[in-house]
């Protein structure tokens, strides 16, 4: 334990070191932000970290070699032991993990972060007073229980997560009867558990002795809570639960920082904590949901909403059916100049789609693509990047629309569009696309629904009702390529599929119906 | 005092990550996600030092418990760490090689 106002030299020098460090963390953490320096930045926290661990073995007397033999090589075997074994894991984990699998191996990461603090937390209590390192004191004693709890909500949630998002446990939502009062009653308890470890042995109304009652009852009660909450997240809310977590997993770390005096960790673990919390908040906003919500699990269908609804969207579908055809005509006549197949009225469309409903796309100059999960559940992104790079070589302008929370975590399309060797300038942000879906010549959607239901515009009471969306609809013509027309997991049917005009669909896994429509394309 | 000293560093450093994690564009958010998850395994720092504090306790006749509560966070940790730098930069180094290509 440090003491700021007792510092030794070598004290002195930590600090300054671990200053430097911080910096250099958050040096890297702004090269993040420009894409052709971000490597570079991700490097520099890497070499941040392994000073900073080289610092800590120095700092905590590892090698101090005053010390007598025996603890002396103890402490070197042990800590270096587990330090390979953790580094071999790691680099083996990196190497096998497919890109499809990101997202719960990201999970999986959070969730052994979370425990490691956990288990600082539980150390730090276990061995409290024992040594000038471990300090009884309220202050360790309470931080060191939250570090526990916070870390083991971080683990079993992340567990529970990557469970899902690796499809062994089940995708759908599970809520147990009475989830709510239970989520509260467990959240209460951890509180309390935390505050009693750090007020009892202080205040001596309680033996240190028995600390480690209070320890396990806390790991047993934040392990259920942590399990509890995840458990009833759905597919969907999985971004926003995957932030959170890595949020919590870097609070985590922070307060185990707190526990042992420790300002690099605190700095750091707060940096994270803040990461998680930006990506969290835009999530939620990309889904118009609050928090609280999620969390509680609120805002899902409801039996009041689904009548509402019905009534609400037959209403609009006509409303909706009436403005793309407007859109479409003055679009047409805009267009009709530039390009001559857009010409042909839609009535004609219709009835020559049999003949070739390709003929949109083979004389598109401007084509933008939506992909979602489906695409990647499918590992169609290859086959996207094929359909694009023939659209392309026909003329083509080609483009990516991704909505914030298409797929499973932050800047999930992203990566898989990447790997598939998209470039990147052509991946853009809703923001920036959303207004050329109306003069784009074909949309091609790839397992997306709920991001581009239109119903979120107009379907009031829903879940989606206010969620931004992709504004696909304003398309002339649109190919969809998603396993069914199922309402995705909103709940909410898309009018985008009963659309008359402009809209093909093609059913089934994206792998296998793109690979027709570009063998059909291909032929002529 | 040590304590406010703590808590302040911790407020400071949440706030200006925030204003810099801000900029991050959406197209690199699995990447800065993977790569936060990293720094997340900071608290191998902490795993370290308390296995230290641990040793020399059980050195003087303490209980192994804390030994191997040490060994474990150490090596979970790093696991964290080892592995989500890697990730990232594998990440990364497939999004912006395409970059170096179209500039050719």
């Amino acid at each position: 334990m440090m003491d700021f106002k007792n510092l030794s030299t070598s004290d002195i020098i930590y600090l300054i070191i671990s200053a430097v460090l911080i910096c250099m963390v958050l040096f890297g953490i702004f090269l993040l932000s420009r894409v052709k320096k971000a490597r570079l930045g991700n490097g520099l926290s890497a070499i941040a970290l392994l000073a900073g661990i080289i610092l800590v073995l120095i700092h905590s007397g590892v090698f101090d070699f005053n010390r007598d033999t025996n603890s002396l090589i103890l402490g070197i075997v042990i800590i270096f032991l587990a330090l390979a074994l953790g580094s071999v894991i790691g680099i083996v984990l990196s190497k096998k993990v497919k890109m499809i699998e990101m997202p719960q191996l990201v999970a999986l990461l959070n969730g052994l972060g979370g425990a490691a603090s956990a288990i600082v937390g539980i150390t730090t209590l276990a061995l409290a007073g024992k040594s000038p390192m471990f300090s009884s004191g309220a202050f360790a004693l309470t931080t060191a229980a939250l570090a526990i709890s916070v870390g083991m909500i971080t683990l079993s949630g992340s567990l529970i997560a990557a469970g899902k998002l690796h499809r062994i446990l089940p995708q759908k939502q599970i809520v147990l009867k009475g989830h709510q009062v239970l989520t509260i009653v467990l959240l209460v308890l951890t509180i309390a558990l935390v505050a009693l470890s750090g007020i009892l042995v202080p205040t001596c109304l309680m033996s240190i002795k028995y600390l480690w009652i209070l320890l396990l009852l806390n790991v047993v009660v934040s392990t259920l809570f942590g399990l509890v909450f995840s458990i009833r997240v759905g597919g969907a809310d999985m971004p926003i639960t995957i932030s959170l977590l890595n949020s919590f997993s870097g609070v985590a770390g922070a307060i185990a920082g707190l526990a042992l005096y420790d300002i690099l960790l605190v700095a750091i673990g707060g940096i994270v904590g803040a990461s998680g919390l930006i990506l969290t908040q835009i999530m939620c906003k990309a889904i118009n949901r609050s928090l609280i919500d999620i969390l509680l699990g609120k805002a899902k269908k409801t039996q009041d909403a689904a009548p509402a609804l019905e009534a609400e969207t037959s209403e609009e579908k006509i409303e909706e059916a009436q403005t793309s055809n407007e859109v479409q005509t003055s679009e047409e006549a805009q267009t009709s100049n530039d390009v001559s197949s857009n010409e042909v009225p839609n009535q004609e469309v219709e009835s020559q789609e049999e003949k070739d409903e390709f003929a949109a796309l083979r004389n598109a100059k401007d084509v933008i693509i939506v992909p979602g999960y489906g695409m990647a559940i499918a590992q169609a992104q290859h086959l996207v990047k094929e359909l694009a790079n023939y659209l392309v070589s026909n003329g083509a302008k080609v483009r990516y629309a991704i909505h914030p929370v298409a797929g499973r975590m932050p800047g999930h399309m992203n990566v898989l569009l990447c790997e598939a060797d998209v470039d990147y300038e052509d991946l853009f942000e809703m923001s920036d696309i959303d207004a050329d879906f109306k003069t784009c010549d074909a949309v091609i959607v790839v397992g997306a629904n709920d991001v581009l239901n239109p119903a979120a515009n107009t379907a009031v009471g829903t879940p989606i009702y206010g969620m931004p969306v992709l504004s696909v609809n304003d398309a002339k013509e649109i190919y969809i390529f998603n396993y069914d027309t199922k309402p995705g997991y909103a709940g909410v049917d898309n009018p985008i599929y009963e659309r008359k005009n402009g809209v093909h669909i093609f059913l089934g896994n994206a792998s296998d119906t793109l690979q027709q429509a570009l063998d059909e394309l291909k032929k002529n | 005092m040590t304590e406010i000293i703590l808590i302040s560093i911790f407020i400071v450093a949440t706030i200006v990550g925030y204003i810099l994690i801000n900029n991050v564009p959406s197209l690199l958010h699995t990447p800065l996600m993977s790569g936060m998850n990293a720094l997340s395994g900071v608290t191998v720092l902490g795993a370290i030092a308390a296995t230290a504090g641990a040793v020399i306790l059980f050195n003087n006749g303490d209980k192994i418990f804390g030994l191997i509560f040490g060994f474990i966070a150490i090596a979970l940790a790093t696991i964290n760490v080892v592995g989500g730098f890697a990730i990232t930069d594998r990440m990364l180094k497939m999004i912006v090689k395409k970059k170096d290509k179209s500039e050719e």
